[in-house]
C-alpha cells in the first residue's frame, strides 16, 4: 500500500507532467518558428560572407561585427570608419529618441484628458485611440505619405491658402520618417499614461489647490509623479518598435533615410552580407532587450512603491 | 492533545479523522496548517469544527472534501481510507461559503448538476430536482439564472445542490457568514431540520461560538492546527479543557489561584486575598500548585458594600443588557472582573468607584492548568 | 465684461486642446486615405463626387483578389491554430503556484512581442531558405507556420486575463459534485473561457491579416498577401482600387476590434 508522501508525490509529478504536456504545442511552434531560428542568426553573424549571399559554412570570421562600425578599405586592406552604416544606426537611435519624447509630450495631455472625463466617456475614447492601432501598418503609413507628398492634402491645403508657391518636399525626409513613426506609435504611449493616471484620485488635486499650490506646481508635484510608471512604460513600448523600425522608413523615406531595419533587409538584398546583416539583427536585439529589462525592473518597483503612498 | 469526553466507539464513526498533518510550504519554515488532528464523528450528527481564523478548520474540512491533500495520517469514510481520492470519487458534497453557483447554469442545472455528472437518466435527475427544491422551499426559482437571485436563495440552492446526489456527509463551509442577522438565526433552525430529516451526518465549520453552541449535536474546538477538546455543546462550555476553550467560548474569567484545603479539609482554590472557593472535578489536583480559575460572569453574584468571605472589587462601570445588569469592576490585584446577575433589586445600587464584593456559586468554577 | 469660467480642478490648460488635436491626427490620415477609395476622381487630387466603382474595379482585380483570398486563407488558419495552442497553453500556465520552468514558458510564448520582427523575418528567412534547398517545398506551409508562431501571444494574453479572473471555486464545485478533469473543463471551465477565446481569435486573426514584414521575407514569388501586394505597389502612381481593397481590409480589422471590445465591456 503505497505511503501519503508517494501518493502525493506522484501527483504532483503527475500534474507537472499534464502542464507541459498541454503548453508543449504552444511551445514548439514558437520554438520551431520564432526562437530557434534566432540561434542560426547568431550563428551567422560569426561566418564568412559568401560570394552570392549565404555563408560559407564553417568559415568563421568577425567581419560581420566589424562591418557595423567599420570597413576595410579594398586597397590596403586598413579598418576606416563605415561612416555610411554609423550614420544610419545614428540615425536610428536619434529618430526612436526623438519619436518617444513626441509621442510622450503629446500622449500626456491626451492621456491625462481621457482620465478625467466620466467612466462612460472614457471608454469611448480608449476605444476610439485603440482602433487606428489595430489597422493595417501599411495603410496608415501611406496613408501618412498620401498626406504629406507633394500633391497631398497638406501641400494643396498650403498652395490654396496662398501660403506657399511651389509644394514643400516633406516626403522622403527624416522628418517624414519621424511623422510617420510619432503617428503610428502613439496610441502604444497613451494607453499606459492613461493607465497609471486612471488611478489618479482627483482628491489628492483638490488637495493641492488647497495648500496653495499653482497649476504648474500641481502639475509637477501632484500628477506627474502619478503618470511616471506610466510614461517610463509608454517609452519603452514606444521605443522599442521605433529603433526596429522598417516599413515606415521604406516607406515615407525612400532609400535614402534608412534606419536599421532598412540596413537589414539590405544585407540579404542586393547587398549580401548575411552576416553583417545578422550581427546587425542580433544587434538590435540586445539593444531591445536590455530596454525590456529596464521596463521589466521599473514594472515591479512601481507596483511595489505605490503600496507606500 | 485532545481532550475527548465522549467515549465514541471506533465502531460508530462515519469519518474518523487520524493523526491527520499538513504543512503549507518548505517543511521548517511553511506554516503548519494540522498538526497531528483526530476526531471522530458519529453517523446522522450535525457536528462543528470551531475555531479562530488559521485554526486549520477550513483546511480538515477540505481535506474531507478532497481538495487538499495529507501530509501524513487517514481520513476514514465508514471504515475506509479514502484521504487519497480526488473529490469526485468521494460520495461526499460541499456547501461553500461563497455558494460557488455556476452562474451559466441555472438554479435547475445547478441542482441537478452531480447527478448529472454521475450519467443518471433525465428523468431521475428532474424528479430529484424537484424534490430538492421543494425541500428548501424554492420551487418557483427553478429556470431563473443564479446570478438573479437573493443571497439567501444563493445559499439555499447551493445546499439543495449538495444534497441532490444523496452524499453519506455533508460538508458545510461557514455558509451562514455572509447573510445579515435574522436571515442566519433563520438558516440555523433550517440547517437543523434538515440534518434530522435528511438524516445526513453534517460538518460544520464556523468561527461563530454562538452559532456552534445552539446548532451543534457535538463539537471540535481547534486551534493552531491543533484539536483541543472534544464535546457536546454543555460539556464543552461548562468543561473546559484548557484556558484557549474557555477563553473562546462563551465569556469567562480568568484569575490566579493556589490549590489548598479548607478548614473541612476539602480541595479548594485559594485567591489573592485569602478567599477560596470549590470547584468542579477537585479531586485530581495537587496541593500547593498554583493555576488559573475560570469564572463565568454569570455564574458570580455582586453586592455593594465590602463583606468578609468575598472577593472584593471596585465597580468601573455598569451596563444594562436588558435580561440583567453586566458589572466591569476590578479587582485589588489590578486584573479586571466581570459580573453578569439579574436586575430584581439592585436599581441604582451599583455606580462607579463604588466597592463591591463578589461571592461565586460554590463548584461553578473550573480549575485550568497554568 | 467677460465672464470667466470657474476654476476647474480636473482640466490643466491646452491638455484639451492637444488632446483634441491629436485625436483629430490620429483620424485624419487614414479618414483622407479611405475617401480616396469612394473619390470618384481617380487622381486624388480633388474631391469630383461619390462613387462605389473603385470597389467594383478591385473585386475584378485578378492580383487583388488573389492577394486578399491569400490573406484570408493564412488568418483563418494561423488563428485558429494559435488559439487552440494558446488555450491549452493558458490553461497550463494560469491559476498555478510557481513551479519550475513556469517563468520560462511565459516568456517563451510571449517572444514574438518581445523581438523586433525585422529580426524574426531575417532569422525566418535564412531558416526556411536552407529547408527550401532541402526539401524543395516552397508552398504555403512556410507562412502558415511563421504566422501561427507569432499569433499565439495574441491570442493566449486575453484568454490568460480572463482565466485567471475566473472563479477558482467554481471548477472545486465541479469537482466536488462528481465531476472528473475532462468533465469539469467542459461544463464549466470552457463555457466561462468562452469569451476569452473569442477575444483571442479576433486579435489573432487581425494580427495575422495586418503582418507586413515577416511575410515579405519569407513568402516565395506569387505568393503575395494583400499587405505584401501593397508595398510592391509604393513605387506606382495612385491607384484608387487598391485603396478600395485597403479600405476593405480596414473595415474587417476595425469589425473584429470592436468585436472584442464589446466582448471585453460584457465581461465587466
Amino acid at each position: 500500500m503505497p505511503t501519503v508522501e508517494q501518493v502525493g508525490k506522484l501527483r504532483v509529478r503527475r500534474e507537472f507532467r499534464r502542464r507541459w504536456l498541454l503548453s508543449a504545442p504552444a511551445l514548439l511552434t514558437i520554438l520551431l518558428a520564432a526562437v530557434g531560428p534566432l540561434a542560426i542568426v547568431f550563428l551567422f553573424s560569426f561566418m564568412e560572407k559568401g560570394d552570392y549571399g549565404d555563408v560559407k559554412y564553417w568559415h568563421f570570421s568577425t567581419d560581420g561585427w566589424l562591418s557595423l562600425i567599420f570597413e576595410r578599405d579594398p586597397i590596403d586592406d586598413t579598418l576606416g570608419l563605415a561612416s555610411a552604416n554609423v550614420q544610419i544606426i545614428w540615425r536610428s537611435i536619434k529618430l526612436s529618441f526623438l519619436t518617444t519624447i513626441f509621442t510622450a509630450a503629446l500622449g500626456f495631455p491626451t492621456a491625462y484628458v481621457i482620465a478625467t472625463r466620466s467612466v462612460r466617456s472614457r471608454n469611448t475614447w480608449l476605444f476610439l485611440i485603440t482602433i487606428p492601432f489595430w489597422t493595417n501598418l501599411l495603410i496608415r503609413t501611406f496613408a501618412i505619405q498620401d498626406l504629406i507628398r507633394n500633391e497631398g492634402l497638406i501641400n494643396l491645403t498650403l498652395r490654396k491658402l496662398g501660403l506657399i508657391d511651389a509644394p514643400l518636399q516633406l516626403l522622403f525626409t527624416d522628418g517624414a520618417v519621424l511623422a510617420g513613426l510619432t503617428y503610428v506609435y502613439f496610441p502604444l504611449m497613451v494607453l499606459p499614461i492613461y493607465a497609471s493616471l486612471e488611478k489618479l484620485d482627483m482628491r489628492l488635486v483638490e488637495a493641492g489647490y488647497d495648500l496653495y499650490a499653482s497649476r504648474l506646481q500641481v502639475l509637477r508635484h501632484i500628477i506627474l509623479p502619478h503618470a511616471a510608471p506610466g510614461l517610463i512604460a509608454g517609452s519603452i513600448l514606444v521605443f522599442i518598435p521605433s529603433i526596429g523600425a522598417y516599413v515606415t522608413p521604406r516607406v515615407l523615406g525612400g532609400g535614402k533615410n534608412m534606419m536599421l531595419g532598412n540596413l537589414i533587409e539590405q544585407q540579404f538584398g542586393q547587398a549580401r552580407d548575411w552576416p553583417f546583416g545578422s550581427a546587425l539583427s542580433i544587434a538590435l536585439l540586445v539593444v531591445v532587450t536590455l530596454a525590456l529589462l529596464v521596463y521589466v525592473r521599473n514594472a515591479s518597483r512601481g507596483s511595489g512603491s505605490h503600496h507606500g503612498r | 492533545m485532545i481532550a475527548a469526553s465522549d467515549g465514541g466507539r471506533v465502531g460508530d464513526s462515519a469519518v474518523e479523522i487520524r493523526a491527520l498533518s499538513k504543512t503549507f510550504g518548505v517543511h521548517g519554515t511553511g506554516v503548519v496548517a494540522l498538526d497531528n488532528a483526530s476526531i471522530s464523528i458519529r453517523a446522522n450528527e450535525f457536528f462543528t469544527l470551531l475555531g479562530p481564523s488559521g485554526c486549520g478548520k477550513t483546511t480538515l474540512l477540505r481535506m474531507i472534501a478532497g481538495f487538499e491533500y495529507p501530509d501524513a495520517g487517514q481520513i476514514l469514510l465508514y471504515g475506509e481510507d479514502i484521504a487519497m481520492l480526488p473529490p469526485f470519487k468521494r460520495p461526499i458534497n460541499t456547501v461553500f461559503q461563497s455558494y460557488a453557483l455556476f452562474p451559466h447554469k441555472s438554479v435547475a442545472e445547478n441542482v441537478g448538476f452531480g447527478l448529472k455528472m454521475q450519467h443518471r437518466p433525465k428523468a431521475e435527475i428532474d424528479a430529484r430536482v424537484t424534490d430538492m427544491l421543494r425541500l428548501v422551499r424554492l420551487e418557483e426559482l427553478r429556470d431563473r439564472r443564479t446570478s438573479q437571485i437573493s443571497g439567501g436563495q444563493q445559499q439555499r440552492v447551493a445546499l439543495a445542490r449538495a444534497l441532490a446526489p444523496s452524499p453519506k456527509v455533508l460538508l458545510l463551509d461557514e455558509p451562514l457568514s455572509a447573510l445579515d442577522y435574522k436571515l442566519r438565526k433563520e438558516m440555523q433552525i433550517e440547517l437543523k431540520r434538515m440534518q434530522h430529516e435528511t438524516g445526513i451526518t453534517f460538518i460544520f465549520v464556523t468561527h461563530d461560538q454562538e452559532e456552534a453552541l445552539t446548532m451543534s449535536d457535538r463539537i471540535a474546538v481547534m486551534d493552531k492546527g491543533r484539536v483541543l477538546q472534544i464535546g457536546t455543546p454543555r460539556e464543552i462550555y461548562g468543561r473546559p479543557a484548557d484556558r484557549f476553550v474557555a477563553g473562546f467560548i462563551g465569556e469567562t474569567n480568568f484569575v490566579p489561584c493556589e490549590i489548598a484545603r479548607d478548614g473541612a479539609g476539602r480541595v479548594v482554590a485559594r485567591l489573592n486575598g485569602g478567599f477560596t472557593v470549590g470547584f468542579e472535578d477537585a479531586a485530581t489536583f495537587a496541593d500547593r500548585t498554583t493555576a488559573i480559575l475560570s469564572i463565568r460572569p454569570e455564574h458570580a453574584r455582586a453586592v455593594p458594600g465590602l463583606q468578609g468571605g468575598t472577593l472584593h472589587a471596585t465597580v468601573e462601570t455598569v451596563i444594562f443588557i436588558g435580561t440583567g445588569i453586566q458589572l466591569h469592576t476590578r479587582l485589588n490585584d489590578g486584573s479586571s472582573f466581570m459580573v453578569r446577575q439579574p436586575d430584581f433589586d439592585s436599581e441604582g445600587q451599583f455606580a462607579t468607584g463604588q466597592p463591591v464584593s463578589i461571592a461565586i456559586n460554590d463548584g461553578a468554577a473550573r480549575l485550568l492548568r497554568n | 465684461m467677460a465672464v470667466r469660467a470657474p476654476f476647474s480642478v480636473r482640466n490643466q490648460p491646452g491638455f484639451v486642446a492637444i488632446a483634441a488635436i491629436c485625436m483629430f491626427a490620429l483620424y485624419l490620415p487614414i479618414c483622407t486615405y479611405v475617401s480616396y477609395a469612394f473619390n470618384s476622381s481617380g487622381t486624388g487630387n480633388g474631391w469630383e463626387g461619390f462613387t462605389l466603382k473603385w470597389f467594383g474595379i478591385a473585386w475584378q482585380n485578378r492580383e487583388i483578389q488573389d492577394a486578399a483570398w491569400r490573406s484570408l486563407q493564412i488568418a483563418v488558419v494561423a488563428a485558429t491554430a494559435a488559439t487552440i495552442m494558446a488555450t491549452l497553453a493558458a490553461v497550463a500556465t494560469t491559476r498555478t503556484a510557481p513551479y519550475r520552468g513556469l517563468t520560462l514558458k511565459y516568456v517563451l510564448i510571449n517572444q514574438p512581442l518581445i523581438v523586433p520582427e525585422i529580426v524574426t523575418a531575417v532569422a525566418l528567412l535564412i531558416f526556411f531558405a536552407r529547408i527550401k534547398v532541402w526539401t524543395d517545398y516552397s508552398g504555403m506551409g512556410y507562412l502558415f507556420i511563421a504566422h501561427t508562431a507569432f499569433c499565439i501571444p495574441f491570442a493566449y494574453l486575453p484568454i490568460r486575463a480572463r482565466l485567471e479572473g475566473m472563479d477558482l471555486t467554481l471548477e472545486t464545485a465541479a469537482s466536488d459534485l462528481y465531476a472528473n478533469g475532462w468533465q469539469t473543463f467542459r461544463e464549466v471551465t470552457l463555457p466561462l473561457l468562452w469569451p476569452g477565446i473569442i477575444a483571442g481569435y479576433m486579435l489573432a486573426f487581425v494580427i495575422s491579416l495586418d503582418d507586413v514584414v515577416i511575410t515579405d521575407f519569407i513568402k516565395s514569388g506569387g505568393q503575395d498577401t494583400l499587405p505584401t501586394f501593397m508595398l510592391g505597389q509604393i513605387r506606382r502612381s495612385i491607384s484608387p482600387e487598391l485603396n478600395a481593397a485597403a479600405t476593405g481590409f480596414l473595415a474587417l480589422s476595425v469589425l473584429a476590434v470592436t468585436v472584442f471590445y464589446l466582448i471585453n465591456r460584457k465581461r465587466n
